[in-house]
């Protein structure tokens, strides 16, 4: 912006353009390009994100001011047995929705990934879900699955066995959000997995056949680990997800039955929006942003000791 | 190590017409033996290669190994090996790992395994990269991997589908002696596909000269390159390719342009002229041959010899292969090449007169383009 | 070996698929129906099916669904087509989906131009242009897009609360006018292009503002597309950030609106569904339509990833 940045930076073309000659050099139309994501970003991010460090020391309801309370959320938080509780289901889902979408992904991805007649079908058929809302899919499932005019219960006793609670009942509903999320996360999944499989040259595979491979050894040894990157991605990028799971719960079960399916953010928003307690909610946002984090990072770390990436 | 045989192997691929990439191709290579197939691009010779593999199955035919006929075999039930164009090398996979596919693929017990492994990279000069990955090898050490990876398993057959095009030409050559010693050291049946004429003639102890997905001739580089059995296999062997010129025959005696050539047992009918550019000289030196007069045009000095093109009177006959020919210049002139032997004092629009060694030309059907038998006599 | 390659091409559809041919073996091909269909079918089946029932109840009597076990609704098609247009109109007219996909298309349609707009020029002065901070600058947006929405969710509100936007679509527009996610993104691209192509458009006398959008832009269509139709979608079916922002039935967003919908008729299936049906076709249409490029999109936002 001042000359002697514009020395500094030493413009690398021959003749400046009229703007430029304006404005004074390269530093200058840098920041003028940068100006309204730095705004916006500034302002509904980074600024956000500072303020809730601050927030999150306070009492805050979002009405009157705000009052200090230091440590107070975060001590509250490690005795609080409903946050305990909410973490522990949060946990269990994301153990569950992970591997199975991944397993599955792998599974359908490889199957799509060959000259079959019905292919166009098929793909759609897979992707489709991705490209519909949370809102959406919960009202579906919640269709599909209730308990007393529900296809699924139909099916069920047709077949002979009794019908189920679902939504309504504590055992089953985490894991109905389960299978709802899977259908919806599905798509996308088997997306990545495809462009991986795509990027594994043909070749490679005839040569493992050549050298005796028969396709599943071929498949094991050789397709498997050029997929690395992708799993890797994948699971982490379904962790961050699975964690920060409240759309769908929201819609069909508000947390229940019995808490059954409160998990972590669903609690934050309790807290915020029910019981105006933004303080202690924004509290709980940063354990789980610090429990995403230290996740991502384990992951990465095994990743990379595992992971084979092709540079 | 077992002969390797296709019986009438006809290779068609789905379309609207069905393109044929191999018409009924009949080969038989000898235990031991390294066969070259060698032809332009999309003449069929990787298809035959692929047909072997076990990568293509042939709409018909048999291809037998040793003494068992594997058409209907997948690939890994073949006891062949093969180095890819472009190596297919795993890439997550280190040097050792690479060799040891597929060793461990066969069941071959851990310990044999890395005797052999270690044995086969000593031999390829390779033992100190098999830590190394694939990333981080150079194309000729890609390639001797390649080569490791497919004769650590001591295969029946050797199959080569353009080892040495991703090479640059210095390696190329050192590469291709590296080969040659390894084939011969081992003793496999190979099969070698190239495009390139001269590594081909290097090469082989028989070449299979194929295009159009037809098996144009068979036989040891001499005979392919002395002797073609048609203009097609006359003008690929060789570089600069040998001349061809439109020619008549009448009452014995055969004219092209001014060459004047006699050939009392060919028939009256228009005939295909062909001479090698070494068969030319300058006229001073042969007297009493058939001679033409060249205007010349283009002049390569190569140290050891020189090559001289220019323009004589006649017509060019063109056959179909790549399109490095020279095409055919304007009314009755003709584009040919001579080589002449060390340095020349011809210059770009000298008139030189040329004479044509009697025993290297050649005659062809100029409907079929097959050669016709008994060579010219001046 | 090319035109065996380019033949392989041809047959595998337009996706590209790596065949595995040389792995089925002689023995396989013998025009027997793969295997594979008895998995795809199943999942695909599986995929479909809430599809096809939520269009089969929209097409259903509030008294058929208060059956068990269902069965599909009498009188196909004048029957259905009738409770088709009654279910539909019903919910159209209990709310005002009309106003929630104005409002969503508003909304949607600012964001994406926006981001199209800004993380091109951010992008690219990320890329390539020097200045002071630049580097802190990329570090900083990169930090943003690992902290989680409900860390600064109400910070925002409250942000949002002082510029007196609550309960109005800027709310919706202003705080995703720009995010990292396209930054990101089309700095990785801008990084591919070759630098000779700007220096000689600047060679010939343009300006920077001028390269990026008459040179550069033009032959980004793909990573344009994705950054596009991803904020599109995420846009269109954002949920949690309406949610807390806008409280007013008037200002909703289509899927907003649709989770208020189900509160109202939480036993009204037939018209729940109809609403539901509604707010997804948009979607759902252009997918189809541009399926490829939806495809695309993720495929290579994962790989950036």
């Amino acid at each position: 912006m001042s000359t002697s940045d514009a020395a500094a930076t030493a413009p690398r073309t021959l003749r400046a353009g009229r703007w430029d000659r304006l404005l004074g050099s390269e530093s200058t139309t840098g920041w003028l390009f940068v100006s309204p994501a730095v705004l916006v970003i500034g302002l509904f991010g980074v600024a956000p994100i500072v303020w809730s460090i601050v927030l999150s020391f306070q009492s805050n309801d979002l009405v009157t001011p705000a009052t200090w309370v230091g440590m107070a959320n975060y001590k509250a938080l490690l005795k609080d047995p409903m946050f305990a509780a909410s973490v522990r289901r949060t946990i269990v889902y994301t153990l569950l929705f992970v591997p199975i979408v991944t397993v599955a992904a792998l599974a359908v991805a490889v199957a799509l990934n060959r000259r079959l007649r019905g292919m166009r079908f098929y793909r759609t058929a897979v992707f489709a879900p991705v490209v519909t809302s949370t809102v959406a899919t919960a009202i579906m499932f919640n269709w599909l699955l209730d308990p007393d005019f529900g296809i699924v219960n139909a099916l069920l006793v047709k077949l002979g066995l009794p019908a189920q609670g679902f939504f309504q009942s504590p055992s089953q509903a985490l894991y109905c959000i389960v299978v709802m999320t899977v259908w919806g996360w599905l798509g996308f999944a088997v997306i990545i997995y495809l462009a991986a499989l795509q990027g594994v040259p043909l070749e490679l595979m005839e040569a493992a056949a050549i050298d005796g491979a028969t396709r599943w050894r071929a498949f094991r040894r050789v397709q498997l680990p050029l997929l690395g990157p992708a799993t890797l991605f994948l699971v982490i990028w379904l962790s961050i997800n699975a964690l920060q799971l409240f759309d769908e719960i929201y819609v069909t079960t508000r947390g229940g039955p019995l808490s059954a399916t409160t998990v972590v953010v669903y609690y934050l928003y309790q807290q915020a929006f029910q019981l105006f307690e933004a303080g202690y909610a924004t509290a709980i946002a940063y354990v789980l942003f610090l429990g995403i984090l230290l996740l991502t990072v384990v992951q990465l770390l095994i990743g990379r000791k595992f992971v084979y990436y092709r540079s | 190590m077992a002969q390797v045989i296709l019986d009438k192997v006809r290779k068609e691929f789905p379309g609207k017409p069905p393109m044929v990439a191999l018409e009924g191709l009949d080969l038989t290579i000898a235990d031991g033996e390294l066969l070259i197939l060698v032809g332009p691009s999309g003449c069929g010779k990787t298809t035959a290669l692929r047909c072997v593999a076990g990568l293509e199955q042939p709409t018909s035919g048999r291809v037998v190994i040793g003494d068992r006929e594997v058409q209907d075999l997948p690939s890994r039930k073949r006891d062949v090996a093969m180095v890819f164009q472009n190596y297919a090398l795993y890439p997550h996979l280190t040097v050792y790992g690479n060799l040891a596919f597929g060793l461990k693929e066969h069941h071959v017990p851990k310990p044999d395994i890395d005797r052999r492994v270690r044995e086969m990279a000593k031999m390829l000069g390779i033992d100190r990269l098999l830590d190394r990955r694939p990333a981080q090898l150079s194309g000729g050490q890609s390639q001797r991997v390649a080569m490791g990876r497919a004769l650590v398993r001591e295969p029946q057959v050797f199959l080569l589908d353009e080892p040495l095009s991703n090479l640059d030409a210095k390696l190329r050559g050192q590469m291709r002696s590296e080969i040659l010693q390894m084939q011969r050291r081992v003793g496999v049946t190979s099969l070698y596909v190239t495009h390139d004429q001269a590594e081909a003639m290097t090469l082989g102890d028989r070449i299979a000269v194929i295009n159009g997905g037809v098996l144009q001739q068979l036989g040891t580089p001499e005979e392919v390159f002395r002797r073609p059995r048609n203009a097609f296999v006359a003008a690929f062997m060789g570089t600069p390719s040998m001349n061809l010129l439109r020619g008549t025959a009448e009452d014995g005696t055969v004219s092209a342009g001014d060459l004047r050539v006699t050939a009392a047992w060919v028939a009256n009918g228009p005939v295909i002229v062909g001479f090698r550019p070494e068969s030319l000289a300058p006229a001073e030196e042969a007297p009493g041959v058939p001679r033409l007069e060249m205007v010349v045009d283009v002049v390569e000095e190569l140290g050891n010899e020189t090559l001289v093109y220019g323009d004589v009177a006649g017509e060019i006959a063109t056959v179909t292969i790549d399109a490095t020919l020279p095409a055919p210049l304007e009314g009755s002139r003709a584009r040919v090449a001579a080589r002449l032997k060390g340095f020349s004092e011809v210059r770009r629009g000298d008139r030189l007169q040329l004479a044509v060694r009697d025993e290297s030309m050649h005659l062809f059907d100029a409907a079929t383009g097959e050669a016709l038998a008994a060579r010219a006599r001046s | 070996m090319s035109y065996v390659a380019v033949e392989r091409a041809d047959t595998l559809g337009a996706a590209g698929v790596s065949g595995t041919a040389p792995l089925q073996g002689p023995e396989t091909r013998r025009r027997r129906p793969s295997g594979w269909h008895l998995l795809l079918v199943p999942v695909a089946l599986l995929m479909i099916f809430p599809f096809v029932w939520l269009i089969i109840t929209s097409a259903s009597t509030l008294a058929e669904t208060r059956v068990f076990p269902p069965t599909l609704p009498a009188g196909f098609p004048v029957t259905w087509i009738q409770n088709l247009v009654h279910n539909y109109r019903e919910a159209w007219t209990q709310a005002p989906f009309g106003r929630w996909v104005l409002n969503t298309t508003i909304v949607t349609f600012t964001v994406v131009i926006g981001n199209l707009a800004f993380c091109s020029l951010a992008g690219y002065a990320l890329a390539r242009l020097r200045f002071f901070g630049r580097t802190a600058l990329f570090l900083v947006i990169l930090a943003t897009l690992m902290v989680p929405f409900q860390v600064v969710m109400i910070p925002v509100l409250l942000i949002c609360k002082y510029l007196g936007m609550v309960d109005t679509l800027a709310a919706l527009v202003v705080p995703n006018l720009v995010t990292p996610f396209g930054i990101f993104l089309l700095r990785q691209f801008f990084k591919t292009l070759p630098v000779e192509i700007e220096e000689a458009a600047r060679i010939d006398g343009a300006t920077r503002l001028g390269t990026l959008v008459k040179v550069l832009l033009p032959s980004m269509a793909a990573p344009l597309a994705t950054v596009g139709i991803m904020t599109m979608l995420w846009s269109w079916n954002d949920f949690l950030w309406p949610l807390i922002a806008i409280t007013s039935q008037d200002n909703m967003t289509l899927q907003l609106g649709l989770s208020s919908f189900v509160g109202s008729h939480v036993t009204n299936w037939p018209v729940l569904m109809a609403g539901t049906v509604m707010t997804q076709i948009p979607m759902l249409l252009i997918f189809l339509v541009a399926q490829r490029w939806f495809v695309q999109s993720f495929a290579s936002s994962g790989v950036k990833g």
